[in-house]
């Protein structure tokens, strides 16, 4: 059983804590095998949280340098990030609360759906939303995502193909028309083929940069956390992870914003 | 290579369309795998995939540090690299 499928069973354990995300999910809809590392949306509350970390530990699992797995900053957005060794593999966990361009109404039903599901991962129409990357490795996983949807009008607003826009734009004119209201770049469909492909491109172009500029908020937000990692990393050398989480906790409450976009605590102070 | 097929709102199928080949075609058609055969080839994949973790050990494949540090702003890319 791969690791990802392990995992995601033991967070599940006694109910649903976690759904299974990104690559690892592409691979469950069996359209690429591309990625090594797992994340999973998960549950935000404490009790997930605290399962979590605790099956981690089972692994022997530590921290690499992120924001602690803890609601405060989860429900800002931000992401933690663990790794360990098994059988061979450097295996990669990153968890989340609140993916990406996902609205609460499609996280609750993404809950509401994968509750019980065996394994739990994210459906083509959420996942395609998080894959909308600064990655331009991402973007042919959205277009076959949305080549999975069965709704015509999902298929107008997240297909990738002009050309598959086009055959539909043919077949439902007015369906087309209206959803042109929601999605700017099919204004483009009477021009064609290469119209519709430039305005497929700047929509792409577009939605990477502000997945970069998202993404860059949060990285100049961690600077001040960034510069007692290295202190942290030597104080938890060798604790199990709790004992490692609640001191990465310690850090973070005086360094780490839960709230990248408010102003940044002040500078760290001189360690002997 | 693997066909969709869609419906339109009223029903009527849409042509089959051809999926993009972002894999090339000696790749996996992994639709059509068993379960056991999708479980070893992940397994598979996962292993080979070992043989660059030395180019990604720095490096987030999701989440908010998901940037190559290469577009971290310059001051910040040292911060909580791998202590190697």
């Amino acid at each position: 059983m791969s690791i990802y499928l392990e995992l995601t069973s033991r967070f599940n354990r006694g109910r649903t804590r976690a759904i299974l995300c990104s690559g690892q999910a592409v691979v469950l809809l069996r359209l690429a095998i591309a990625s090594k590392d797992g994340d999973w949306i998960l549950r935000e509350d404490q009790e997930t949280l605290e399962h979590v970390l605790a099956t981690l530990e089972s692994y022997g699992a530590r921290y690499r340098f992120c924001a602690p797995l803890d609601a405060r900053w989860l429900r800002h957005g931000w992401s933690s990030h663990f790794e360990f060794a098994q059988g061979g593999l450097r295996v990669r966990t990153d968890f989340f609360t609140r993916p990406p361009r996902v609205s609460s109404v499609e996280l609750e039903g993404l809950w509401r759906e994968q509750d019980g599901r065996d394994p739990a991962f994210t459906e083509p129409r959420v996942l395609l939303r998080i894959k909308q990357t600064a990655r331009e490795k991402d973007w042919p996983i959205v277009g076959e995502l949305a080549r999975l949807l069965r709704d015509p009008r999902d298929t107008f607003l997240h297909s990738r193909s002009a050309r598959d826009l086009l055959a539909l734009a043919a077949q439902e004119p007015e369906l087309a028309q209206e959803m042109t209201r929601h999605r700017p770049a099919l204004a483009a469909l009477p021009e064609g083929l290469d119209g519709l492909r430039m305005a497929l491109e700047r929509e792409r172009f577009r939605a990477m940069d502000e997945d970069a500029a998202r993404l860059e908020l949060y990285v100049a937000a961690a600077t001040r956390f960034g510069t007692t990692w290295r202190e942290l990393e030597r104080k938890a050398r060798g604790l199990p992870l709790g004992q490692a989480h609640r001191l990465i906790l310690e850090y973070a409450e005086r360094w780490l914003p839960e709230d990248p976009t408010t102003a940044p605590p002040a500078e760290p102070e001189a360690r002997t | 290579m693997n066909a969709q097929m869609a419906s339109t709102s009223s029903g009527v199928p849409i042509e089959p369309v051809r999926r993009d080949e972002f894999l090339s075609e000696e790749d996996l058609d992994l639709a059509n795998l068993s379960w056991e055969e999708l479980l070893l080839w992940w397994d598979l994949f996962l292993h080979q995939a070992q043989a660059s973790n030395d180019l990604d050990v720095d490096e987030y494949s999701h989440g908010v540090f998901a940037l190559p540090r290469s577009e971290w702003p310059t001051e910040l890319r040292d911060m909580g690299r791998s202590s190697r």
